[in-house]
């Protein structure tokens, strides 16, 4: 039957939403007398689970797959990203696990929003047309800014949920109404309105069309760069990403990105690649808002004593250099650019994640203050050497110091672009990736130096530690053996856009 | 017969009026919820103009879309709603000026 | 014309007559205290004069939050409809069974959100239950 082959095509989505269920309904089982707990193992192990399952289906996943009527389209662009969601959500638990007991925060929900909201990332990185982006962005979100208030009699978290919740909105409206111009206009090209990127792409290409269908697709592009945090949009970040609990932080700055590029990636397929005459207006668009927004990020970096701020400012940064990768496939469509972005926030994923579990190791528990100053690391080096080795791969990483996953990164996707002809704009991200190594190589001075009487309090836990030793092997295991990434997304890509 | 006097245009002209008025709704009221209200005229704004070209170009699956956008915007409600909630019983206030815990200290 | 009405007739006549004899009964049957706050307007809950632009209780505003959530999810069962009595006239592509268990894994998975909506005592206000939510989710 037609309906059970779609259903097995989408079972990552729907595993992952049935285990969301399921942990919810756990933690309001029982009865009066002994109400269900709200923390515990078995809400992890679940949550795990189900997120290994789909991992594990879209591992094996061979080919291009669509299911209802080519609502989700199941091919390499999806696995990949898929792949990579799931890997920050499956991380950002085992953090959150610690977090949650640290503060004695109830975990149910929490899990539970983090897989709704990885369920949305996934329909975002298998949207086939923009109806699916749209309900995937949303599903996404959602979830996301409930995490960002997640403590919420705390008044910081619940500002930066407020904060996110608000420009969030704002950007998703501007992006639905851009997405109803489009729908206009491949209805007045070919007389059939329609969503769907196949329909998109066959009006946008022969570039007849007019130019409200461009402002519609600067307004998708504004809505998803707003989730990326590309510079004229990035005014939330560094305010949601203090405010909000940190493995939510964590969670918001990989998946959240990760998927958005999922979407972005498909829509500049769409309406840009294939626009004949456009591409280069199209192309220097993107290339300058990478630009802007990779110095921006880096400079505004440096400035923080923050270092939840300062990472916030080091997400936008790397978006920026994600985006030139993203400029580099409309310049030069060709898989292995989209194969090297996707390379590129795998590495991310893990080594922000990472850094991320540092800070919630370290951070004060003290709940006027949720960030932590970089001046308190001082010291840790010493006393914490495990964790404090784990920082220094991940600080590594960030900046783009081989042998690790970020040196690789950049370097695929520089090249990339280098191969598109983008020599200007690779020359200023290099620049800028070099002011950028100033600051994550400041915190690694601070934590060797001597002399502060180190007081912070770590959080032992060993889901924690199990996290952190997670990012850590995925930063340098996959910056040590790029082949073997690029292998298997060679393999799952092959057909894309062909 | 009111097709010819009322066009394609009109539609889409009162959508983009209507989300022009929900986006400065957003920017510049200070209380809270009329901030979420503006957002949701700004969906429907988008709303309008899907359904209008759905009916220009004779394509039913406009109506379908408007479904969706609406339990989003539904659910979207829900959350600011509750975000709101949780603001109010910490400070008794939403106005959005109060909303200052967070700002660059450099 | 008048056989084809007649059942709407006969509707608004048990609904009339069932109303009628509802509160005839009631009223020679049923005990009366009056008191001042009986004679009072309904108004659900809240002082049914006064201010217009007082504040409400925040407790209303997770009342609206459920209703708001639960309610729309009605406008799915329109067009399900519809694809519904098509499948059944066999003018879709779809199995009618198909269609009914579609519906039901939609209404199942609303069924999911109230169930905990319930069980997180949301639904509970009077003033015992005063505070809501914070009552049961702040322990454990």
């Amino acid at each position: 039957m037609n309906m059970l082959q779609d259903l097995g095509t989408i079972a990552p989505l729907w595993i992952v939403a049935i285990a969301a269920a399921v942990v919810l309904l756990l933690t309001v089982t029982g009865g009066k007398s002994g109400p269900a707990p709200n923390t515990g193992t078995h809400l992890v192990m679940v949550s795990l689970a189900a997120l290994a399952a789909a991992a594990w289906l879209l591992v094996g996943h061979d080919g291009t797959k669509t299911a209802f009527s080519g609502a989700i389209v199941v091919d390499g662009v999806g696995v990949l990203f898929g792949l990579t969601v799931i890997a920050g959500a499956f991380i950002a638990i085992m953090l959150a696990a610690a977090y949650l007991t640290e503060h004695g925060l109830s975990q149910g929900e929490y899990f539970a929003l983090v897989l709704l909201s990885t369920v949305g990332m996934m329909m975002l990185a298998m949207a086939g047309d923009l109806l699916t982006l749209f309900i995937g962005l949303e599903t996404m979100s959602l979830a996301v800014y409930i995490l960002a208030g997640y403590r919420r009699s705390n008044r910081k978290s619940q500002e930066a949920a407020f904060k996110y919740f608000v420009f969030g909105a704002f950007a998703s409206a501007f992006a639905l109404f851009g997405m109803a111009l489009i729908y206009g206009e491949v209805g007045r090209v070919s007389g059939s309105p329609s969503l769907a990127f196949a329909a998109i792409g066959k009006a946008y290409g022969p570039g007849e069309v007019a130019a409200i269908g461009w402002i519609g697709v600067a307004l998708v592009f504004g809505g998803l760069a707003f989730k990326i945090a590309a510079v004229p949009f990035h005014m939330w970040a560094p305010d949601v990403y203090e405010g909000a609990p940190t493995p939510s932080t964590g969670f918001m700055a990989v998946g959240v990105k990760a998927a958005a590029f999922a979407g972005l990636c498909r829509f500049v397929a769409a309406t840009m690649v294939s626009a004949e005459g456009r591409t280069e207006t199209a192309v220097l668009s993107i290339e300058i808002i990478a630009i802007i927004t990779m110095v921006v990020g880096n400079l505004l970096a440096v400035r923080q004593t923050q270092i939840k701020r300062m990472l916030a400012y080091s997400s936008v940064a790397h978006a920026g250099y994600v985006l030139l990768g993203v400029a580099a496939f409309v310049a030069n469509p060709k898989p292995e650019t989209i194969q090297a972005v996707s390379y590129y926030l795998f590495g991310y994923t893990a080594m922000t994640l990472g850094a991320f579990g540092v800070v919630l190791a370290f951070e004060c528990q003290d709940d006027r203050r949720l960030d932590l100053p970089i001046s308190r690391l001082s010291g840790i080096g010493h006393r914490y050497s495990a964790t404090a080795l784990a920082l220094v791969v991940f600080m590594l990483a960030l900046a783009g110091i081989p042998p690790t996953a970020g040196f690789f990164g950049k370097l695929a996707v520089f090249s990339a672009a280098v191969d598109a002809g983008r020599i200007t704009a690779v020359i200023i991200a290099v620049l800028a990736s070099a002011v950028g190594a100033f600051y994550y190589l400041r915190i690694i001075v601070v934590m060797y130096m001597r002399g502060s009487d180190c007081q912070e309090k770590k959080v032992n836990s060993s889901w924690l530690a199990a996290g952190l030793w997670a990012c850590a092997g995925l930063t340098i295991g996959v910056g040590l053996l790029p082949e073997s990434y690029l292998v298997f997304a060679k393999r799952v890509l092959t057909g894309w856009l062909g | 017969m009111i097709d010819s006097v009322i066009g394609p245009t009109h539609f889409i002209t009162v959508a983009a009026l209507l989300f022009g008025i929900g986006a400065a709704g957003a920017i510049w009221r200070r209380n809270a919820l009329m901030v979420l209200m503006s957002i949701e005229l700004m969906l429907n704004a988008a709303n309008i103009v899907f359904v209008a070209y759905g009916r220009q170009y004779g394509d039913n699956g406009s109506h379908a879309i408007a479904f969706f956008v609406m339990a989003i915007a539904a659910a979207e409600a829900a959350v600011g709603l509750a975000i709101l909630i949780g603001i109010f019983r910490t400070r008794q206030t939403i106005e959005v000026d109060e909303l200052d815990a967070l700002r660059d200290e450099t | 014309m008048l056989q084809s009405h007649l059942p709407l007739f006969l509707v608004l006549v048990v609904a009339l007559g069932l109303g009628v004899f509802i509160l005839v009964v009631s009223s020679l049957v049923g005990p009366k205290r009056p008191s001042a706050v009986k004679a009072d307007a309904f108004e659900c809950g809240n002082p049914p004069s006064g201010y217009a632009r007082e504040r409400f209780g925040v407790k209303f505003y997770l009342v609206a939050i459920l209703f708001l959530v639960f309610d729309i999810e009605a406008v799915f069962i329109y067009p399900w409809a519809i694809v519904f009595s098509d499948s059944t006239r066999g003018a879709g592509t779809l199995s009618p069974l198909l269609v009914v268990v579609e519906m039901v894994v939609f209404v199942g998975i609303l069924m999911i959100g109230l169930a905990y909506a319930w069980r997180k005592g949301a639904l509970e206000w009077g003033p015992e239950h005063g505070k809501g939510l914070e009552t049961t989710t702040a322990g454990h």
